[in-house]
């Protein structure tokens, strides 16, 4: 039986009379690559808040390892070893690309500063962006973005459980596989857990074996990929009821 | 000779106005500083000026005496950044962390209390009397013009000082996370550093700015209760003319505005010298509303 890792037990947000996510149960274990999809406005972005503390849950408990997250503030989460991406990259753009990197070593807590440098020029290095290292992270493409922003979390040693949102969106495909190649690299190496919201079914086929569908603030069905693609009340929920 | 003026009496006020501008961009900075760090205006800047100069003044008369001004200046900024880091702990931090979602509007009426709060409780300790530290330094003459050798010494005083903070930001970790928490709040936080805490720090090192200000001036401007009241009008001035959150506007507008007051001085005359910054931010406001270094504040 392997670990778990994140726990989610009736988790509840509502913003007034919105359920953005209700009663949402989730278990993802250790090592493991677990895919998040649905439509858009299904609370994909609203449960990753609330994983990291940006927003409080009105109900339900979250678990990291064992323990519970609730009531602790983003940065205490961090340290904890959850670390996230923003679905539009929120870098530091007036910082250079490795002050952006260096900056995730307050989610490290110990380590020296000298670790961080060097374990920034590392990654730099591993994703091809060291010609960049000095120029302000506004400079970067929209792909470029999203890869140093991905990089950032590989920054932390103590990182356990990654959660990426939409981290592919707008990325070509080239720099597209070299993200990939990061996360597969990662997760064998490090055993970190990743919690991956897409819309790129080919990505999520290459790298979950299994997936969580929302769907109006809901856990519609959990399965491989080609399980739930086949599921009616999926395509219901993506297309709309008229097509089936 | 230029337009019947002596162009060495010019350069002469031109370089006056200069110094007392980086004074000027001192008082400015803090407030500048605060808001860019945690999107509040300290409106009670001007009291910890006050306080700057206070605390410098009983140091220097108490203690050390006018010869080691040196050695109180820094305790005295070591002080207003306790009790600032203690403001913003004990008055500030609530509201950033309970449900209140009109922040903006709470920091306003907190600060504006503490202004008050601080101005009556020095009116009552200390009556409405003024003092002076003294100084003993020698008076210099640039051509033909004589400084103060107070006024030189705050001058070289406040460019150590405005040194002192670019490399506190440009070459510590906490300035690459003040650095960073201007620019996305939300992300320094999931990045792991504790917010609150470097709210702490912004806040303490802010009003010590303005209180280093107050140190340094307290020989030329004298100390008293109110004498915080010119620092918020001139720190206000400065930063709508160097736009709000800007650290080079800031400092950039500190010396455009000693440079304005010490030029009105000359060509128009000397009585109306706290005038002409606001001839300055009008013009300012009519060609560029956000200032010079200052950006369009975006929605949500």
């Amino acid at each position: 039986m392997v670990a778990t890792m994140l726990e989610t037990i009736g988790l509840t947000k509502r913003f007034g009379g919105l359920f953005a996510n209700t009663d949402i149960n989730l278990v993802i274990a250790q090592g493991e690559i677990r895919g998040l999809i649905g439509p858009n406005g299904a609370g994909k972005t609203t449960f990753i808040n609330l994983l990291t503390g940006v927003e409080e849950p009105s109900s339900g408990d979250i678990q990291l390892g064992g323990s519970t997250l609730l009531r602790q503030a983003p940065y205490a989460r961090a340290r904890r070893g959850l670390l996230r991406t923003f679905q539009i990259p929120k870098l530091f753009r007036n910082m250079t690309v490795f002050e952006n990197l260096l900056i995730q070593h307050f989610a490290s807590g110990d380590g020296t500063q000298r670790d961080a440098r060097l374990r920034a020029d590392g990654l730099l290095d591993m994703a091809g962006l060291t010609r960049l290292r000095d120029s302000p992270a506004s400079h970067l493409s929209g792909g470029q973005q999203a890869l140093l922003q991905l990089l950032g979390g590989f920054m932390v040693e103590g990182l356990r459980c990654y959660l990426l949102d939409e981290p592919f969106a707008g990325v070509n495909p080239i720099v597209k596989e070299t993200m990939v190649e990061l996360i597969q690299r990662h997760n064998r190496s490090r055993g970190i857990t990743f919690l991956l919201v897409s819309h790129e079914m080919s990505v999520i086929r290459q790298l979950c074996s299994s997936v969580t569908v929302l769907a109006e603030g809901k856990v519609l069905i959990e399965g491989t990929l080609d399980e739930v693609t086949a599921n009616a009340q999926v395509i219901d929920a993506y297309l709309g009821k008229t097509w089936s | 000779m230029l337009l019947g003026v002596d162009l060495q009496l010019l350069s002469q006020y031109v370089i006056a106005g200069l110094m007392i501008g980086v004074l000027y961009a001192l008082m400015a900075l803090g407030v500048t500083f605060i808001y860019s760090v945690m999107k509040m205006i300290n409106w009670s800047m001007g009291q910890f000026y006050m306080l700057g100069s206070f605390i410098q003044y009983l140091l220097v008369v108490r203690w050390l005496g006018p010869d080691l001004w040196f050695v109180a200046l820094p305790i005295t900024a070591a002080c207003v950044f306790v009790i600032g880091a203690i403001v913003q702990v004990v008055l500030i931090r609530p509201m950033f962390t309970g449900g209140i979602e009109r922040r903006d509007e709470y920091a306003t009426e907190i600060t504006i209390a503490l202004l008050l709060l601080l101005q009556s409780l020095a009116t009552v300790l200390n009556g409405p009397d003024e003092h002076t530290p003294g100084s003993h330094l020698p008076n210099f003459t640039v051509g033909t013009l004589p400084v103060g050798g107070a006024t030189l010494a705050a001058s070289l005083g406040g460019i150590t000082a405005l040194i002192l903070f670019a490399v506190l930001l440009r070459r510590t970790w906490v300035g690459l996370a003040l650095r960073a928490a201007a620019q996305s709040r939300v992300a320094v936080q999931t990045a792991g550093v504790d917010l609150m805490r470097l709210d702490m720090i912004a806040f303490g090192i802010g009003v010590a700015l303005a209180a280093i200000a107050g140190a340094l001036l307290a020989p030329v401007y004298l100390v008293y209760p109110t004498n915080g009241a010119v620092t918020t009008t001139k720190g206000f001035e400065i930063i709508i003319i160097g736009g709000l959150g800007s650290i080079p506007g800031a400092l950039i507008g500190g010396l455009l505005l000693g440079l304005a007051e010490a030029l009105g001085s000359v060509f128009i005359a000397p009585a109306y010298q706290n005038a002409y910054g606001f001839v300055l931010v009008i013009a300012v406001l009519l060609l560029r509303p956000t200032g010079l270094f200052g950006e369009r504040l975006r929605a949500a």
